[in-house]
């Protein structure tokens, strides 16, 4: 749909960063090895290869809430999104994926297009994706089982739908923190980081 | 037998005879697919059927043979078991006589036998009636009893119905109490409340009459307070009327001196006016005498000009004299000192000039100086006629002022005069005079006064000015000790802020570091945000999955150490284990549950049966003992002991064993030797050896034992 047009509305923002978001995640679950590998299949996006899950229950988890955030996306009422990972049998929290979203409010009262080329967004979010990749050489192992949470930071008046509740941040101690590439749709712009548990050898 | 046999040389032969023709259809068979062979194997094959032809006759005849080698065989053989039969007929009659005599004997026996059949199975029938009865009757109290269980179970049920509807009642009840204290509670609260708010009313009411009497004074006040300030303003006007009267009559006298002194300066004037007039003809004439001294001026620029004609002819004619060579010259008049050369010709020209000129010219400065000292005085004439205009002015201001002010005098006297008609209001205006001169004078002063004030600040405001333009200087030019202490602290302040300042940015960077740390490490401001996640979330899916096959595991833990426990028990009790309690296979589904009932009641009837065969079996031996006088023990198998009611001693007994199986399948019944069958040898040879009688001999036991016992 924004392919078409010349230039991105807020909707159209809201609906490239919520399929970044959808792609990431599902790279993470990949890289981070949260799922076997033989549940993902290969597509294409952004010019490159990504690797999509299968499996039902997950698939359908990932777009009840990319959905909801695509919502909030639109109304500029969302922070940041984080995908925790947490050891089963400890209960830690051993890695955060953060994206910050900083929107631009003026686009909500003005609904004129901005002027900024979808090629040059996907080349954005390409190196993003590209660094998450690039990070697994240095993040520790999860040699334990592991599963993970999505956690949305947004407004402390907005209302809480149904299926949505309210949890802690699920802050890791003692933490080492690397900042990532960001990109920015010129309504919305979405900083990356990732934080993992510091291991004791280090 | 030999009809046996022959069956099976039938058999035998018949077989054989099928497989021999069998034989040359697979001969037969062999032979069609070669027809080239054919002659040759097609006599082969002839000479083979008639070899097998003739080999058939011989074996029929052979069997032939052996069938009537048999057949005489038998048929001595039968002659034979003829004989033997003949003779085993006779045997078997005698025999046949035998038996029927001991037949006849059994029948007497068994009569006896079927009587007491006939008895023991009424008995038997008996007692099975009676079993039935009984089991009629366990059924009944059975049935009773599941009734009753039911009843029980019913009323049970109806009963713990009725409690859970008495505590609910009672809950109802309770609340219902609770409410009502509630109320009451609250009724009470609310009346307290009502006689407040009454009493309340009642004061408010109080208050408000008494406001009500103190807004109608108030408005009585206020309206006497009304009369009163209007009273007041009047008066106030009538003393400010008073004051102006008095202010204006104090300046009367003032006003007489003044009003003097003007007539004299009026008369003064005019004469000065008279004087000026004269003046001024005076003047008029003079400008005459300075026009026509003009006119006489611009005659002598004229004549001046014609003179420097004349002279620039003479030069021309000069010129021409030096140009022709004529020398007609000038005699050079000796020019007086100081004159310009050539200025001889002019003094001639000047001197030929009429003498008019000298005394025009004298006359005319001569008058130009009495121009100038008429113009001089003409200018203070003008300047004292200026000035004495301005103070006719000034005075005729006053003196109409003086004359308002004298009229409104007047009128207001007029208006006094009006007003008090009748008294003696001399003195008053008297009064009022000279109130209205202090008042003029206080005026008076007071205006000087401003004006002095006026003065001196205007003064004071220059020294001021001129004060700090000196200190601007003394700034300017350089207090070195004041300036120089003040510049000291202001820089010392300055080092100190900016020390203050580098800290603060420090501080700042410190905190801004810290503050990125913390936003990537995912800290919020819980003010404005707060954080959401899907409550169906896979970690906790995860969880509850980890939590649930744990729990499982260790159920199954469990189940295997108690089957573990209970294999090292005993072997058989782990199958009752497994049939009656399940651990991790599927719950009891309801045919286990029926089967168990079905083992449960089984169980039960065993039970009953084993209780009621115990008591039947224990009635009977008893009434054996009872009725045949003996206790029949069953020591070891086969072997039976015999004690007699009558015994002497306890130990007296009598052994029995059956030999040949069981009792009741045609085994004896053989005496064994005891102790107390030795002393029993008579009776023993008598009915067991000779009557072969068991039960004599045990009659004849008990007989004697009994007549021994009665006797001794």
């Amino acid at each position: 749909m924004t392919s078409t047009l010349k230039g991105i509305t807020l909707k159209g923002s809201a609906e490239l960063v919520a399929e970044f978001f959808s792609f990431g995640i599902n790279s993470i679950l990949y890289q981070r090895g949260i799922y076997p590998p033989e549940t993902f299949s290969r597509v294409t996006q952004y010019d490159m290869s990504l690797q999509l899950t299968t499996d039902t229950k997950l698939k359908s988890y990932l777009t009840n809430v990319v959905s909801q955030l695509k919502e909030w996306l639109f109304d500029c009422t969302v922070q940041k999104l984080v995908l925790v990972i947490t050891c089963l049998e400890t209960s830690e929290v051993l890695e955060r994926w953060q994206f910050d979203i900083e929107c631009d409010k003026s686009a909500k009262e003005i609904s004129a297009p901005r002027e900024k080329s979808i090629k040059s967004i996907q080349d954005e979010i390409r190196s993003v994706i590209r660094q998450i990749t690039a990070t697994v050489t240095f993040l520790p192992l999860l040699e334990t089982a592991c599963a993970f949470d999505l956690l949305v930071y947004t407004d402390k008046d907005l209302e809480v739908p149904d299926k949505w509740e309210e949890s802690g941040p699920q802050i890791i101690d003692q933490s080492e923190e690397v900042r990532l590439r960001s990109f920015t749709t010129s309504i919305h712009k979405v900083n990356s980081m990732v934080t993992y548990k510091r291991t004791d050898s280090a | 037998t030999m009809d046996i046999e022959d069956d099976t040389t039938v058999f035998s032969t018949l077989k054989s005879f099928k497989s021999f023709i069998s034989l040359p259809d697979t001969s037969r068979n062999q032979g069609e697919p070669a027809p080239v062979q054919s002659h040759i194997l097609q006599n082969q094959y002839l000479q083979r059927l008639q070899l097998l032809e003739a080999a058939e006759k011989v074996q029929s005849k052979t069997q032939l043979i052996q069938l009537d080698q048999e057949k005489r065989q038998m048929e001595i053989s039968h002659k034979r078991a003829r004989i033997e039969l003949e003779k085993n007929a006779t045997l078997s009659a005698r025999d046949f006589e035998r038996e029927v005599d001991r037949n006849q004997d059994l029948l007497g026996r068994i009569r006896r036998l079927e009587e007491r059949e006939a008895e023991s199975s009424q008995s038997l029938s008996e007692k099975a009636e009676a079993n039935r009865a009984l089991h009629r009757t366990l059924e009944s109290l059975n049935r009773r009893v599941e009734e009753r269980d039911g009843w029980l179970n019913t009323s049970n049920q109806t009963v713990s119905g009725l409690k859970d509807e008495i505590r609910d009642l009672k809950q109802q009840v309770q609340t219902r109490d609770n409410t009502i204290s509630n109320q009451t509670l609250e009724n009470q609260g609310l009346q307290e409340q009502v006689e407040l708010q009454h009493r309340k009313y009642q004061e408010v009411s109080q208050r408000c009459q008494a406001l009500q009497l103190a807004s109608s004074t108030c408005s009585d006040h206020e309206l006497k307070i009304k009369e009163l300030e209007r009273k007041l303003a009047l008066h106030e006007q009538d003393v400010v009327i008073v004051k102006n009267m008095r202010s204006e009559v104090a300046r009367v006298p003032d006003m007489d001196k003044e009003l003097r002194q003007l007539r004299e300066e009026n008369v003064y004037l005019r004469e000065t006016r008279e004087n000026v007039i004269l003046l001024k003809e005076e003047t008029e004439g003079l400008r005459r005498k300075v026009e026509r001294m003009e006119k006489m001026k611009e005659e002598m620029v004229n004549v001046e000009l014609e003179k420097e004609k004349l002279s620039q002819k003479l030069q021309a004619w000069e010129n021409l004299g030096q140009s022709t060579g004529l020398n007609i010259r000038v005699p050079p008049c000796p020019s007086p000192p100081g004159w310009p050369p050539g200025g001889a010709v002019v003094y001639i020209l000047k001197l030929s000039l009429p003498p008019s000129c000298r005394s025009v010219e004298r006359s005319k400065a001569d008058l130009q100086g009495e121009l100038l000292s008429l113009r001089s005085k003409a200018l203070e004439e003008q300047k004292k006629r200026e000035t004495q205009e301005s103070l006719v002015r000034r005075l005729q201001k006053r003196v109409l002022l003086l004359t308002k002010e004298r009229d409104g005098m007047r009128a207001i006297l007029e208006s006094y005069d009006s007003e008090l008609s009748s008294s003696d209001y001399t003195p008053q205006l008297s009064r009022r005079l000279r109130e209205a001169e202090d008042v003029l004078t206080k005026t008076q002063n007071h205006n000087t006064e401003m004006e002095v004030w006026r003065r001196s600040v205007c003064v004071s405001m220059e020294l001021e000015l001129e004060v700090m333009k000196k200190q601007q200087d003394s700034v300017a030019e350089g207090n070195p000790l004041a300036t120089n202490e003040e510049v000291n602290t202001l820089r010392l302040k300055i080092e100190e802020l900016e020390g203050e300042r580098q800290r603060l940015e420090e501080q700042n960077n410190v905190l801004e570091l810290r503050l990125e740390r913390h936003n990537l490490q995912g800290d919020y401001n819980p003010v404005k945000t707060k954080v959401l996640h899907f409550s169906l979330n896979p970690t906790s899916m995860a969880k509850q999955q980890r939590v649930e096959e744990v729990e499982a595991l260790r159920a199954e833990v469990e189940c295997l150490r108690e089957r573990l426990r209970s294999l090292q028990t005993g072997g058989a009790v782990p199958l009752a284990a497994a049939a009656g309690e399940t651990s991790l296979s599927l719950p009891p589904s309801q045919e286990v549950l029926d089967l168990r009932k079905q083992m449960e009641t089984a169980e039960l009837k065993n039970q009953r049966l084993k209780e009621v065969f115990q008591r039947k079996i224990q009635e009977f031996r008893t009434v054996c003992y009872v009725l045949t006088g003996y206790q029949i023990d069953i020591t070891t198998e086969n072997q039976y002991r015999l004690t007699s009611v009558y015994a002497e001693h306890m130990d007296d007994s009598l052994l029995f064993k059956a030999s040949g199986g069981a009792v009741g399948s045609g085994g004896s019944m053989q005496l064994m030797e005891t102790d107390f069958s030795r002393t029993l040898r008579e009776m023993v040879d008598l009915h067991l050896h000779h009557q072969k009688s068991i039960p004599a001999f045990l009659s004849a036991v008990t007989l004697d034992l009994f007549s021994r016992q009665t006797t001794v």
